[in-house]
């Protein structure tokens, strides 16, 4: 397994058996630079860790101006919509550069957590960090980081 | 600085003027004596600059010319700064200074140095980059981290290329909100320091920016495993006198202008991020 992935947080606590029913749920991809990865509206069909590259999470609406909202890049793992309902992507996500990914298809990764108690803390746990990771930027942005103290 | 002359400003000339940002609100100012000498001052300290008729300011070392002429980064934010605005090359200002604690270059040998700066925050370390981009600090690598808010709000973009194309640095940018032309980061710079490519155990880390920007920073640094001891932040609090006497930028036990700016963390760790002092 390459070493990265067997550091990764999806992988913490799992024995040998359960890492493979984990990664038999996935499958790599490769996306060219300014391709889509993940599309707003459209139903979230998997977890997308990525492994080499930068990804580029935006937000866009009808008639509304396209926001960069935040880039991720190797390790980091985006597409959470398919275990939050309504189960559509909630952003666009674009590969800025040549993009390596690892793909978890959602239904069997729902199906290998409801039978290994182990695969259910791992993905939690690596939501949760994610989660908590991108709410803490977000209330950063919100402080405006930058401004002047009297401003 | 000799305590008795220390109020007394010497009279300096703006040499040149520079416009930082597309907007005139950040620009720098390169300074000589009247005799076209070069300003005495250390990368970290600050000079109390005098807009005669108006006020006085502190503002820090921004960098030196090629030729050696010291450089001061003015955002306008008020009285004194907007009247600096107005002022061009030719123009007399009162200067006293060098005053405060420098960046402990010496410190960076055989160690990563690695540079974390927000929005205006560039300014103070901007004489950092310049030395490490002429091989002039002894470090054995540099990393630049460096957010705004904006592409547009970016400051030195060219000393920033010219980091960027040497073989033992490496700068990072990020912004809070993309253009349609950026292609780089968006996020908050501390997530930069969380993507590695330094020896925790072996770097010295510099800090400088508004103090919440530098408090997450800390946060970032101490979980990748840098200890308080090898973390430097500036510290900028408003001040009067620059000397200890007045009291204006006591922050509990400390004068900043003559303890600080440049503080190391564990000194100071206590006192970080309690908004009442
Ligand atoms: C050690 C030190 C180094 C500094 N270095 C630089 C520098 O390199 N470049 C630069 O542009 N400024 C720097 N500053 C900040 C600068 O001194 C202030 O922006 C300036 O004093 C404001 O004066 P003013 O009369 O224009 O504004 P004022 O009318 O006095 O204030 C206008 C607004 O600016 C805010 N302000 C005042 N002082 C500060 C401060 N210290 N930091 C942030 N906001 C402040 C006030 O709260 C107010 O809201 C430094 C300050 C210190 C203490």
């Amino acid at each position: 397994m390459n070493p990265a992935l067997e550091q990764h947080r999806l992988m913490h606590g799992l024995n040998d058996a359960e890492r493979t029913r984990l990664l038999d749920c996935a499958e790599p991809h490769h996306y060219a630079v300014g391709t889509p990865v993940l599309r707003q509206g459209q139903a979230a069909n998997r977890l997308v860790l990525i492994t080499a590259g930068r990804v580029e999470v935006r937000l866009s609406g009808a008639g509304a101006r396209v926001t960069s909202l935040e880039t991720l890049g190797p390790g980091e793992t985006l597409g959470w919509s398919w275990y939050v309902p309504p189960g559509r992507w909630q952003f666009d996500s674009w590969a800025l550069e040549a993009t390596d990914t690892l793909e978890f298809e959602a239904g069997c990764l729902r199906s290998a957590m409801s039978q290994e108690h182990a695969i259910t803390e791992a993905v939690l746990g690596e939501l949760v960090h994610t989660l908590a990771h991108r709410l803490t930027a977000a209330r950063l942005r919100l402080l405006d980081l930058y401004a002047n103290p009297g401003s | 600085m000799q305590t008795q002359d220390c109020m007394a400003p010497r009279t300096a000339r703006i040499r040149s003027v520079t416009n930082e940002l597309a907007s005139g609100e950040v620009f720098t100012w390169t300074l000589e004596h009247t005799d076209g000498s070069a300003l005495a001052g250390n990368p970290g300290q600050f000079n109390m600059l005098y807009a005669f008729g108006c006020g006085e300011v502190p503002v820090s070392i921004s960098g030196r010319t090629p030729n050696g002429q010291l450089q001061h980064s003015i955002r306008t934010v008020g009285r004194v700064t907007d009247a600096m605005r107005t002022l061009t090359a030719g123009t007399e200002i009162g200067v006293r200074g060098p005053f405060g604690t420098a960046w402990p270059l010496d410190e960076a040998a055989g160690r990563d140095l690695v540079v974390v700066a927000g929005g205006l925050g560039l300014a103070p370390v901007r004489p950092l980059l310049q030395l490490a981009a002429a091989d002039r600090i002894h470090c054995r690598k540099t990393l630049v981290c460096y957010g705004t808010r904006t592409p547009a709000d970016r400051l030195y973009p060219d000393d920033l290329r010219r980091c960027a194309a040497h073989p033992r640095i490496e700068v990072r940018t990020t912004v809070d909100r993309g253009d349609t032309g950026w292609r780089g980061e968006v996020g908050v710079v501390p997530r930069l320091l969380l993507q590695g490519g330094f020896d925790p155990d072996h770097s010295i880390a510099v800090v400088c920016g508004p103090e919440i920007m530098m408090q997450f920073s800390v946060d970032a640094l101490r979980q990748v495993g840098v200890a308080d001891r090898w973390i430097y932040l500036s510290m900028e609090r408003s001040m009067k006198c620059a000397v200890g006497l007045c009291g204006r930028c006591q922050w509990r036990e400390h004068f900043i202008c003559k303890d600080g700016p440049v503080y190391r963390l564990d000194q100071i760790a206590d006192l970080l991020g309690i908004s009442e002092l």
